[in-house]
């Protein structure tokens, strides 16, 4: 199938309609939607108060090179940060797949992907304003009230949004590969609650990665989860020194681009699956 | 077997705003949205009637067959199913009734139909014994044994209504509520259901309310209807009698051997009756009148025609139900 | 009764083929709680490794609470997860009407529609720690030990039910409270750890509020040091009673006030 090249101005008109949507359905969620942000956070607060509890019972004040205050930005900054990354798609394409839409998708003059990505994009934005700005604000506040804190450079600030954005398409496309799974099986929600669990902690969520042994983190060097959020959170909390802030964001540009061959890849595969087999 | 005592339902909800705003405003405000879907309805059904329920989208028919069902309690007046008040016995009641509404199945998704069956016999505490001679008869009359051991989300519409009224059944209930239990099913399927209904009736007694978009359905099932506008029941009676007192028109085709020769004939004229007495429709080889039977006599039109050309066939038909329906609806009672 | 007992039995027998016929999704959700549990103990061992204990309780004991914490949590998952429907779509979607036109216990049948594998998944993570926990002698197993525990799980797992069933019948009033009771449900996250840690309103709302810290904590302390039987266990019987009671007799009254759908 021939197709013209589109100019990238054309296409972001294209695509643009389907970010605006999906910004568009969340806020049609309104209350139930921010319940549950709010009880996505319980999880966030548990850890706060067991790292508190840590910190009381250890006998020094830095612990594996973290004060409990870099501690607790690191916490809310992940929040933060993997809210922003949580793309969904997974559930995208589940859904469609379960509701046979995928067919009729496909046959639209419309790439599958973009369009995937600019949903996402919405995703992203909306997740930007809530819950990112506000409990960035409460954390900042909070840490200069109680240790007098003030946050990161505005410089500092504009590599971790960087980074984060690195983050998103690594994620995105991650994710992407990850939702083809629901070619083979209906349990969706499942798939993705697995998925959330392996990377919550991997990514460094739960648990900054220097705490892991060091073999261990010998073995993450070589696995994309450092820097789906790992890498923006630690640019922010300047734990890392300027030549490895590059060297980093330089293995998510990496990343990126070997995730966008497999997911190309697979998809090649996929689609002919279902051309055969039909949605 | 059922009696109805001025019975109300009211559904109250918050005052809905559009907008961001106006769904914050929404929160503070204390304004409610009242709607009176039943409003004081009242009548009595007798054991082994089959009673038509009529009424447009919204009429308040299911949320009044709701309430003898035990699903909604009445916010005024009451009512009561063999002698029960559904709403404050719900399983007392459930027992005695079968449901099948339309839409929406009552069986289990994902079991075979075999083993649904196998589950009410437990549900409803039916006897082995009972529970063969009402499978046999429901299985000769709804005829289900070609799909029994199919998983119940894998069988058509038709097979799956059947298995539903089957279901519903099973127990032998005093009286069996149908919510339009023929929607979307092609003739065939149709006519069975309706066969299996009059059969089950007239071997069981069974009290059978029906609610259809159907009216067919009613003309072929039911001796008495009930018709429900606004929340009120606006008539109450024989199908016969209402007939009687709406169904002044009659229709009369005549088969004619030479259209052209009445074509100069004014109608209107001749029998001195207006649009509203008379319409007259002219086709092909055949002409219609619609009229009024207490204002014109047939012998008058056919002798009329006659008078011009010869008249090959003749065909009487009286009114549709459907059509006084409409009528009450548009002009009332 | 009888009657109630054969047809659970058949609904169990149901279920049961019905994993057999779908095995991938059955693992995928096993593996998918299993991790999401497992991944707090991983926490602790990683952090134990700087710290001699966490507000004086060892590690060994902290893995016990945890192990603990899921038993109740997961038989309740197993065995009442279909309460979620009422939140989500029963009510507000009218399907509610057919569990009122049977003539069983609408409750029961609530609850016979679904069993949820997935929760396996967790009761593994629980009884393979609290058997570490047996194994490194963190507990003794006593003929009384033995009956505490089950008598503590299965109350604590009706303080489950009872906290699902009360939150989900708002819906009667409110057509859909999924969001609430993803709130309420999401608090026993908390109960996972010693409510020492927690500031106190976090330790007030679990032990008075939502109390999540009977299911778990306070009886896996009780087995950890032998003292208080009447303030842990003891009162966690008490709180599952009266949290049923209340619960149950909310859904009642929900029952008088549901509107179906289609009006």
């Amino acid at each position: 199938m021939e197709q013209k090249k589109q100019s990238l101005r054309q296409k972001f008109r294209i695509y643009k309609p389907f970010t605006v949507c999906r910004i568009q359905e969340q806020l049609a969620y309104k209350w139930s939607f921010y319940l549950f942000i709010f009880s996505s956070l319980f999880c966030v607060f548990v850890v706060y108060y067991l790292w508190k509890a840590i910190y009381n019972s250890s006998s020094s004040a830095t612990i594996n090179g973290f004060t409990l205050n870099e501690m607790i930005v690191y916490i809310f900054m992940s929040f933060i940060t993997s809210n922003l990354v949580r793309v969904g798609v997974t559930r995208d394409i589940g859904n469609e797949v379960v509701e046979g839409t995928i067919a009729m998708n496909l046959i639209k003059p419309i790439h599958y992907q973009t369009r995937l990505f600019f949903s996402s994009l919405g995703n992203l934005l909306f997740r930007f304003l809530v819950p990112g700005i506000p409990v960035w604000l409460i954390l900042t506040i909070c840490q200069y009230q109680t240790a007098g804190q003030l946050p990161p450079s505005p410089f500092t600030i504009l590599l971790y949004l960087l980074s984060a954005i690195l983050s998103f398409g690594i994620m995105f496309l991650f994710d992407f590969c990850f939702g083809l799974l629901a070619f083979y099986t209906t349990y969706i929600w499942g798939l993705n609650l697995a998925k959330q669990a392996v990377l919550s902690f991997l990514t460094g969520q739960l648990i900054p990665l220097a705490f892991f042994p060091t073999s261990v983190q010998k073995i993450f060097e070589f696995l994309p989860f450092a820097s789906m959020n790992y890498t923006p959170v630690m640019i922010y909390l300047n734990k890392m020194p300027g030549e490895r802030v590059f060297f980093s964001m330089g293995v998510q540009l990496v990343w990126l681009v070997i995730l966008y061959l497999v997911a190309h890849g697979l998809w090649k595969r996929v689609t002919k699956r279902i051309t055969i087999l039909g949605g | 077997m059922i009696h109805v005592e001025n019975m109300s339902k009211e559904f109250i909800s918050p005052k809905k705003y559009p907008g961001f705003k106006g769904a914050i405003k929404g929160l503070f405000s204390n304004e409610k949205v009242r709607k009176l879907a039943v409003d004081r309805i009242s009548f009595d059904i007798d054991k082994g009637e089959m009673v038509g329920y009529i009424g447009s989208n919204g009429a308040g028919k299911s949320t009044s067959i709701k309430m003898m069902t035990g699903i909604l309690t009445p916010t005024d007046g009451f009512c009561t199913v063999n002698g029960i008040v559904p709403y404050e016995h719900r399983q007392e009641n459930a027992a005695n009734i079968g449901v099948v509404f339309g839409q929406r199945t009552q069986l289990w998704w994902d079991l075979p139909l075999s083993e649904t069956f196998s589950i009410l016999k437990e549900v409803y505490n039916v006897s082995d014994v009972d529970y063969k001679e009402r499978m046999d008869f429901l299985q000769e009359v709804l005829g289900f044994d070609s799909f029994i051991h199919s998983t119940v989300r894998t069988l058509s519409l038709g097979q799956r209504m059947r298995a539903d009224l089957a279901a519903a059944l099973l127990h032998n209930p005093k009286v069996l509520y149908l919510d339009e239990p023929t929607i979307g099913l092609d003739l065939v399927v149709k006519d069975r259901i309706r066969q299996a209904i009059k059969e089950i009736n007239a071997q069981y007694e069974t009290t059978v309310i029906l609610t259809t978009h159907d009216l067919s359905d009613i003309e072929e099932l039911c001796e008495k209807i009930m018709i429900i506008d606004e929340g009120k029941i606006i008539y109450n009676g024989t199908i016969a009698q209402i007939k009687d007192l709406y169904g002044k028109r009659r229709m009369l085709t005549l088969d004619v051997k030479e259209i052209q020769t009445l074509s100069d004939l004014n109608f209107h004229n001749i029998f001195q009756l207006g649009e509203d007495k008379l319409q007259v429709k002219k086709e092909q080889s055949s002409i219609t009148f619609n009229f009024d039977k207490d204002s014109l006599n047939i012998s008058h039109i056919i002798s009329k025609v006659m008078e011009k050309t010869a008249v090959r066939d003749i065909k009487m038909q009286d009114t549709q139900i459907t059509e006084i329906v409409k009528e009450i609806y548009k002009h009332g009672i | 009764m009888r009657r109630y007992l054969h047809l659970y039995r058949v609904f169990a027998g149901q279920f049961m083929k019905s994993l057999i016929q779908s095995k991938v999704d059955f693992l995928i959700g096993l593996i998918g709680f299993f991790f999401s549990q497992m991944f707090g103990i991983i926490f602790l061992s990683l952090v134990f490794k700087q710290i001699p204990n966490l507000n004086g309780w060892t590690f060994e004991q902290l893995v016990f609470i945890y192990g603990f914490a899921q038993i109740p949590r997961g038989i309740d998952h197993f065995l009442t997860d279909n309460i979620w429907m009422l939140a989500m779509r029963y009510v507000i979607r009218g399907e509610f009407d057919r569990f009122l036109l049977r003539p069983i216990n609408p409750f029961f049948q609530l609850i016979c529609d679904r069993f949820q594998a997935d929760a396996l998944g967790e009761l593994i993570v629980g009884f393979v720690l609290v058997g570490v926990s047996v194994g490194n002698h963190t507990v003794t197993i006593t003929v009384g030990n033995v009956v505490l525990f089950v008598i503590s799980v299965l109350t604590g797992a009706l303080i489950y039910t009872a906290i699902k069933l009360l939150f989900a019948s708002l819906a009667f009033w409110i057509k859909d409270s999924i969001a609430i009771l993803q709130v309420a449900y999401e608090t026993s996250d908390f109960a996972k750890y010693p409510i020492s840690i927690y500031a106190k309103p976090i330790r007030f709302l679990l032990t008075y509020m939502i109390p999540f810290a009977f299911v778990a904590f306070f009886p896996a302390s009780y087995f950890l040091t032998g003292k208080n039987l009447l303030t842990t266990i003891g009162a966690e019987v008490l709180i599952a009673f009266i949290a049923w009671l209340l619960a149950y007799a909310v859904f009642r009254k929900g029952l008088t006030v549901y509107e179906s759908a289609g009006n």
